[in-house]
């Protein structure tokens, strides 16, 4: 585990930048960040790397339930599910992405999925919303010591 | 606990498909076999029934389906036997990573290919081939808390109706299309003549009872039935049906080999892109061949840049000229 200058959490080859939460309910990795009122959903560098290259993805839902699905993505011919670490309203989605799906492995921390108005505060206070280097580290190894014995 | 075996036999075409779709939103994890009485068509859950060719679907009753999982428009019927697995997300025995867990769970399939004295081999993404020929094409997909992988192996195949069922651009590009499937697809029936469809089933068996061990068998039972009857109103809505999917900008034929079609008003060109060089060429302009325009596309590299080179130098350039080479070229 190495914490950088610039506050990224750099855990086996996965960088995790510490601006944003990450969401290990439902094993997600959806990372949210703030914006205003408002938080960005995107995947973070774990599953960007794992699904492989995206081919598709549609936003499913408007109205988010924390724990449930709001989009499918496919790549290799895998349909998977994103799931929503907050409950809250969709109030934009973003266009790039869904016309170029690659751009989430390309740049995972820059190419964000949804906008979502959360519920309330508390949507962005519990405890499957990782923000500590720490508690992100170890979760993350467990998934890396996952992968290696596969 | 043990994963079940369901080895149901023939079924209907739609409950071929729900049922493993019941089984893995109940958490049962299973390895299915069976086979369907019925001809039909099965689109992935990202394509699109403008993709079919419906009127023809509809004169000759052919249902479709859409499945939540991944994978390309399939036309099955009672000569490809089916094997769905069903195994939960966060089980020890299941992969993190797609390509992993399509390795893993495919083995089963290619050792019994092997039992035949076919060397088939795997080629990602998901396609077993033999001679580098596709024999078994899969989708795979998170359904509820279980990851599924569906497939089949193909007895035998129907090319000149799957051409049918498609929406496609004109006649010579359906011809094409037939003739690259029976030349890029091949079959038990084509590799080895005589067979027997049951002993088939018993290799595939005991292959993936030596991947998960004894498999327990098992049958339908109410809960199931209750489940798919559920799912039946929902994945037979029209709703779900008709959802709209991706924009099919060629035709997918096996990994590697694709026909695409771009129109420039007068001009129509077909190509065969494979390999990521343009392997066959047709060029029209008001339906008379263009010879020199086919030589100058034959064998290029499949590249936007080279593509476009081409067609600028032999048309005149529009913006036509770019998205025509942009179709040609796909994703090189």
């Amino acid at each position: 585990m190495e914490l950088k200058a610039e506050q990224v959490l750099k855990v086996g080859e996965y960088e995790f930048p510490l601006d944003r939460l990450y969401y290990r309910g439902r094993n997600a990795h959806i990372w949210v960040k703030r914006e205003g009122e408002a938080v960005l959903l995107g995947i973070d560098a774990f599953l960007a790397e794992s699904a492989g290259y995206l081919n598709y993805i549609s936003v499913t839902a408007e109205e988010l339930t924390r724990g449930e699905a709001f989009a499918n993505i496919e790549s290799a011919k895998f349909v998977s599910k994103l799931y929503s670490p907050v409950s809250g309203r969709v109030v934009e989605v973003n266009s790039e992405v869904m016309e170029n799906p690659r751009l989430v492995n390309q740049s995972p921390y820059e190419a964000w999925i949804v906008k979502v108005k959360p519920r309330s505060e508390a949507e962005l206070g519990h405890e499957e919303l990782l923000g500590e280097s720490e508690a992100i580290a170890a979760w993350i190894e467990e998934e890396i010591a996952r992968l290696e014995e596969e | 606990m043990a994963v079940k075996l369901f080895d149901l036999g023939f079924m209907s075409w739609k409950d071929s498909q729900l049922v493993y779709h019941a089984l893995a939103r109940l958490g049962i994890e299973a390895v299915v076999v069976q086979r369907t009485r019925d001809c039909y068509v099965s689109l992935g859950l990202f394509n699109s029934p403008q993709e079919l060719d419906l009127a023809y679907l509809r004169s000759r009753g052919i249902p479709y389906f859409r499945r939540e999982i991944g994978g390309g428009i399939v036309l099955l019927d009672r000569e490809q036997l089916f094997y769905h697995v069903v195994v939960h997300r966060s089980a020890e025995h299941t992969p993190v990573k797609t390509d992993t867990f399509y390795r893993k769970f495919l083995s089963p399939v290619i050792a019994t290919y092997r039992e035949l004295g076919l060397k088939a081999r795997y080629k990602p993404a998901n396609d077993l081939v033999v001679d580098g020929r596709k024999i078994s094409g899969n989708g795979a997909g998170l359904i509820g808390d279980c990851k599924v992988l569906s497939g089949s192996i193909l007895f035998d195949f129907n090319h000149a109706l799957m051409s049918r069922v498609l929406r496609l651009p004109g006649e010579t590009f359906r011809a094409r299309a037939e003739e690259l499937m029976r030349e890029r697809l091949t079959t038990l029936r084509e590799q080895l003549g005589e067979f027997s469809p049951q002993e088939v089933k018993q290799a595939l068996v005991g292959n993936f009872e030596e991947l998960f061990g004894e498999l327990e068998e098992a049958s339908i039972t109410p809960e199931i039935a209750r489940e798919m009857r559920r799912l039946e109103k929902k994945y037979l809505s029209q709703e779900w049906l008709n959802m709209p999917g991706r924009a099919a900008r060629e035709l997918k034929i096996a990994e590697g080999c694709y026909l695409a079609f771009a129109s420039l008003g007068e001009v129509e060109i077909i190509a065969e892109r494979n390999e990521g060089r343009l392997r066959w060429v047709r060029a029209t302009r008001r339906g008379e061949r263009m010879p020199a325009l086919e030589e100058r596309l034959l064998g290029e590299e499949a590249s936007y840049e080279k593509i476009l080179n081409i067609l600028t130098e032999s048309l005149e350039y529009s913006q036509d000229v770019e998205e025509a080479a942009r179709a040609i070229a796909g994703g090189n």
